[in-house]
């Protein structure tokens, strides 16, 4: 946003607010991020990063449950869209189902046999297939990241050493995984992994590792990894971040960004963080 | 000719709802944050919508960006008239101690991806200008 400006201009107070998101972005020229880090270590600044990382992620929660919902929307088309171009359509419509009529009784009893068939045999199909119920990917990570928030740790693993790569050593020790399980590595970030587990559901295991900050204690940020792609999901809106393209969702409690680690595999990243912040520690830190 | 005149309608319909719906929920939410007020925020939408549907061929030959900008120009227009009323109930309550200005400021340049420029573009303002009501918004957002 600011790097057009002299940052040598500000005060210390309006430098941190100017720079806070280059900061976190790692953007900032090796002079600026010296001069940053300085002031927000003073007694006076301490908990101002964490705060503004906060207050701008509860903004994007607040921000991402406003939205249009279907009918407003098709109320918004219909008010743009000719009413020639609705008549002309409208017209065409018409004529298609009078061309489709003339094709004759033959065609139509094909489609109609056709049809019947289909029928028939999607009947059969659902009778006796046994087929897997729909995975709710989002509802169950959300469940899973408010109820280890509530009770305070995930200790499933016996982790001597939390390091990424023990962890992922442990995940890979489960012969039954579908997917390759993937972690992140946010040492670097300041997140540090604080518990690990495989989730087993009926339909789906799923890997999940819990991290804190060393900055703060009050967020937590959770990863999750299961078998899966994003077509799996709901619609939502895209980013890209390096090579993580992501779909962001939000819910009362938390943002969660959702990606493809790994080909057949999608990974969740949840936590009180905006989105675009998630997704540049997804970028830096994907492990496989 | 009349088929023809439908296939370009079509065309022209089809990269209108690409690039302006694209953008639906962003103006929704910028207009609500700026006026305070969903309903009012929606009435803002709407014109923008119409503002557009209006520019039909223009817009369905202009790059995706340019569009954006566009409609937020006529969206900050709209909604800067009516943000006289402050619903403190809202969810973006917490913005309540800015200036619509300054919220458009935040909210384009912090949560939807602007550069200075086009926020400046936006406005009709300075890029120092924008630049310090940034500074001043932030500070509000962390209280």
């Amino acid at each position: 946003m600011s790097s057009n400006f002299s940052s040598g201009a500000l005060s210390d107070d309006d430098f941190i607010y100017a720079f806070a998101d280059e900061y976190l972005g790692e953007e900032l020229n090796d002079a600026d991020k010296a001069r940053f880090e300085t002031l927000v270590k003073t007694q006076e600044n301490k908990n101002i990063l964490e705060r503004y990382k906060k207050e701008h992620g509860q903004l994007q929660i607040a921000l991402q449950a406003i939205s249009l919902n279907p009918q407003q929307m098709e109320e918004l088309w219909n008010s743009v869209q000719a009413p020639e171009a609705r008549q002309t359509q409208e017209m065409q419509n018409i004529a298609e189902v009078s061309r489709l009529e003339f094709l004759g009784n033959i065609k139509r009893r094909s489609v109609l046999t056709l049809f019947l068939a289909g029928v028939i045999f999607s009947l059969v199909y659902f009778v006796t297939s046994k087929r897997p119920p729909k995975f709710d990917y989002l509802e169950y990570i959300r469940y899973e990241a408010l109820a280890m928030d509530r009770s305070g740790s995930v200790a499933e693993f016996d982790l001597v050493d939390p390091s990424p790569s023990n962890v992922l050593d442990v995940y890979q020790l489960d012969k039954n995984l579908d997917f390759t399980p993937t972690i992140l590595s946010l040492s670097e970030m300041n997140w540090v992994i604080t518990g690990a587990s495989i989730l087993d559901y009926e339909v789906k295991k799923i890997t999940m590792a819990q991290y804190q900050t060393r900055s703060s204690d009050e967020a937590n940020l959770y990863y999750f990894s299961t078998s899966g792609s994003l077509e799996d999901l709901p619609k939502a809106e895209r980013g890209q971040q390096a090579s993580v393209v992501y779909q962001a969702y939000a819910s009362e409690f938390y943002n969660i960004i959702a990606f493809e680690p790994d080909q057949g595999t999608v990974g969740f990243l949840v936590g009180r963080l905006a989105a675009p912040e998630m997704a540049k520690l997804a970028a830096r830190g994907l492990k496989k | 000719m009349g088929r023809l005149n439908k296939v370009i309608d079509d065309v022209h319909f089809s990269a209108f709802t690409t690039k302006v719906g694209a953008q639906a929920d962003n103006l929704y939410r910028f207009a609500s944050a700026v006026v305070m007020d969903r309903s009012a925020a929606y009435d803002v939408v709407q014109g923008v919508i119409e503002f557009a549907g209006k520019q039909l061929e223009a817009i369905g030959m202009q790059s995706a960006s340019d569009v954006k900008n566009l409609i937020f120009k006529e969206c900050w227009q709209l909604a800067k008239s009516k943000a006289t009323g402050v619903d403190v109930a809202e969810s973006l309550g917490r913005l309540v101690k800015l200036d619509a200005e300054q919220r458009a400021v935040l909210i384009l340049s912090d949560f939807i991806g602007f550069r200075t420029e086009e926020v400046s573009d936006i406005l009709g303002c300075d890029e120092e200008h924008i630049f310090r009501a940034l500074i001043v918004a932030r500070k509000a957002m962390v209280g």
